[in-house]
């Protein structure tokens, strides 16, 4: 039995549609091909240059776009983004959470987020087509990609790969220095306090560790299985910490404790105050963080 | 009491006397144990020479160098301070649970139920969000805050519970409630925007007896060792209560004013331990029941026997927690939350059927 014509109609309708579909799908990936991306979580972005408005989730991206010159194109920072001083006067999007809705208000040609803690609004936006780019750095190397990726991103491919390479070159000037250090005086063990009740400090896997390490430290929290312990007091008092950095107790503070008086830096005094955010803020202050830890850990060899 | 009628009121005293130098021990044994583990091995002989040397001879003033004397600081000053803060600790927070949990006739009441905790933790985190300065050297504000705060939050459930002089105690309970709910939604607030401080924040409220010292010990004994010797000498008045408000009565107790003394006396070292140690869980609830299932619900024993039960669980959980994944320590709630519950089931599987007062 042979389909009768109003079924040819259906049948005719629903082919050219398909076909059209494809040819639609076809033209629309032909033009935006040269500007896909593959961000931190490898997802492929499609971002229409010239950017004209930015978001960022995190004061570490807003520290890269604010480098980049992008400061004015910055429409969305977060609470938390103090650094420049301009970025303090950016409309708030949120602090730990975003709100969704301030960032769809601005409509975004792109958003700028860090991927460990953020998947439900990069999925969220996604579901709404607002591009959005993850960066996941976890290594100081990983921050100079993010620099590029998202020079990449926003069209300022060229300053960022200056910036990052500036960088790079102060991190080998800085490894050079710390070598040279070592090899004359070993490796300073240190300790970061991080907190003071309870005795938190930073593990393998974060940024601290690795810039303790550049700069010509060992970290005395080398073995935790932990990346942000809570520490054994009676450990650090054996290893013996020649040098302490303290991001949130004072000097003072920590000399007074009973126990820390047969602690090496305590003895001699190499206790020193540091600004937290320069030593885990994914962003280019990280290399200033590291000159200042070398200044800390091998004051002979800093200038 | 089956003693009491069989055997005579003096015999049951002296078993009394008995149970309570067999915990007594016990908790000695922990102390001494515990003194001996931690991160950093020192060998046994070393740990009790060094033990014995200080009880025996004052060698403070001798000069310390070398390994020994590291190991002599490690247990000296890093070790015993934490211990006997443990100690306080979990005996506060045990013998409050107990007097608690008689006064309000519930087996849920723990130290925490007033909202101390809650306040507490309030204190606490502006303390830590504000980055408030220290009020005495060697002390930082957070634990005199949480204590102001606890304090304050104490007052405040009492005055909203009050009705005419008299406290009803399940309008006590359910005041104690709210305002803990209150005070929490204030806290995830506060968390919520703290940033940096997050972390510590949470550290704090899972409760942790880190990097304490004698300086803790010191600030937390006078409230504690009042308010546990206001529950011992309350603990017969605590007994009548149980028998109900009017019998009471009939036996010469002015049942509303004890009642006063016992929240206020639980309070008091619910307080000064919560600040010092954080919100540790399970302790205040756990021990107390396990404590009567065992030794029968007369406070003149419970209470004691509670305050000495809670000392030795809350060492022993705290040696886990500071050595369980070295160079790292565990909160130590999350030890009594996680050893306790199972060790309860135990007891309460292996007592029940003797027991049917529970």
């Amino acid at each position: 039995m042979g389909l009768n014509r109003y079924s040819y109609r259906v049948l005719i309708t629903v082919v050219i549609i398909i076909i059209c579909s494809f040819g639609i799908q076809l033209l629309v990936g032909a033009e935006n091909q040269e500007y896909k991306i593959i961000d931190d979580l490898g997802r492929e972005i499609r971002v229409d240059l010239p950017i004209k408005s930015i978001i960022s989730t995190a004061p570490s991206n807003t520290e890269i776009l604010f480098a980049l010159g992008l400061g004015e194109k910055v429409f969305g920072v977060t609470e938390e983004c103090n650094y420049p001083p301009e970025a303090k006067a950016k409309p708030k999007i949120g602090q730990v959470e975003m709100s969704i809705e301030k960032i769809i208000e601005t409509s975004p040609d792109l958003v700028i987020s860090v991927a460990s803690m953020q998947m439900p609004i990069i999925e969220a936006l996604s579901d709404l087509s607002i591009p959005v780019l993850a960066v996941d750095p976890k290594t100081v190397e990983d921050v100079l990609n993010n620099i590029i990726l998202i020079g990449k991103a926003t069209g300022t491919e060229e300053v960022a790969g200056l910036l990052a390479e500036d960088l790079g070159n102060q991190i080998r000037d800085i490894q050079i220095k710390a070598a040279k250090a070592v090899e004359e005086g070993g490796r300073p063990r240190v300790f970061v306090e991080i907190w003071d009740e309870p005795l938190m400090t930073a593990g393998p896997g974060t940024f601290i560790d690795e810039l303790i390490t550049i700069a010509g430290g060992e970290n005395i929290a080398w073995d935790s299985a932990v990346e942000w312990p809570e520490f054994s007091t009676e450990v650090l008092i054996e290893r013996n910490p020649e040098v302490i950095i303290t991001v949130w107790a004072d000097e003072n503070d920590i000399l007074t404790r009973p126990a820390w008086k047969y602690v090496s830096a305590c003895k001699t005094g190499r206790i020193r105050k540091l600004n937290p955010d320069f030593l885990t803020r994914p962003g280019p202050r990280l290399i200033q963080g590291l000159s200042e830890l070398l200044e800390a850990i091998h004051p002979d060899y800093f200038s | 009491m089956m003693e009491q009628e069989h055997t005579g009121y003096s015999a049951y005293r002296n078993r009394r006397k008995g149970y309570l130098l067999i915990l007594a021990l016990l908790l000695l044994v922990a102390i001494v144990i515990a003194a001996g583990i931690g991160a950093v091995t020192i060998p046994a002989t070393e740990v009790l020479s060094i033990l014995t040397k200080q009880i025996f001879y004052t060698i403070k003033q001798a000069p310390r160098t070398g390994v020994e004397d590291i190991h002599r600081t490690i247990i000296l000053d890093v070790r015993l301070p934490r211990i006997f803060l443990a100690a306080l600790v979990g005996g506060s927070l045990s013998g409050a649970g107990a007097a608690l949990q008689g006064l309000f006739g519930n087996p849920l009441a723990d130290p925490y139920i007033m909202g101390i905790s809650s306040g507490a933790g309030l204190g606490a985190t502006i303390a830590i969000l504000c980055n408030l300065p220290s009020f005495f050297p060697g002390l930082s504000s957070v634990p005199v805050v949480a204590f102001i705060a606890s304090i304050v939050t104490m007052i405040v459930v009492y005055f909203l519970a009050g009705a005419r002089g008299r406290v009803p105690m399940n309008t006590f309970l359910l005041s104690g409630v709210v305002v803990s709910s209150f005070l929490w939604a204030v806290i995830s607030f506060a968390m919520m925007v703290s940033g940096d401080s997050l972390r510590a924040i949470i550290m704090w409220l899972m409760g942790s007896l880190s990097n304490k010292g004698y300086t803790h010990v010191k600030i937390a004994v006078p409230y504690i060792v009042l308010g546990i010797a206001i529950l011992f000498i309350r603990a017969r008045d605590l007994n009548l209560i149980c028998l109900g408000d009017d019998e009471a009565r009939y036996l010469g107790i002015d049942s509303e004013s004890t009642k006063r003394i016992i929240i206020f006396a639980s309070s008091l070292v619910t307080a000064a331990s919560v600040s010092v140690g954080g919100i540790i869980g399970f302790v205040g609830l756990i021990v107390p029941h396990i404590m009567r299932m065992i030794l029968g619900p007369d406070h003149r024993l419970l209470l004691p026997a509670s305050v000495i039960a809670g000392g030795i669980f809350l060492v022993s959980a705290d040696t886990i927690a500071r050595t369980l994944i070295p160079p790292a320590e565990i909160p130590v709630g999350i030890i009594t939350a996680l050893a306790g519950a199972p060790f309860f089931f135990f007891i309460l599987k292996r007592y029940k059927v003797q027991r049917a007062d529970l």
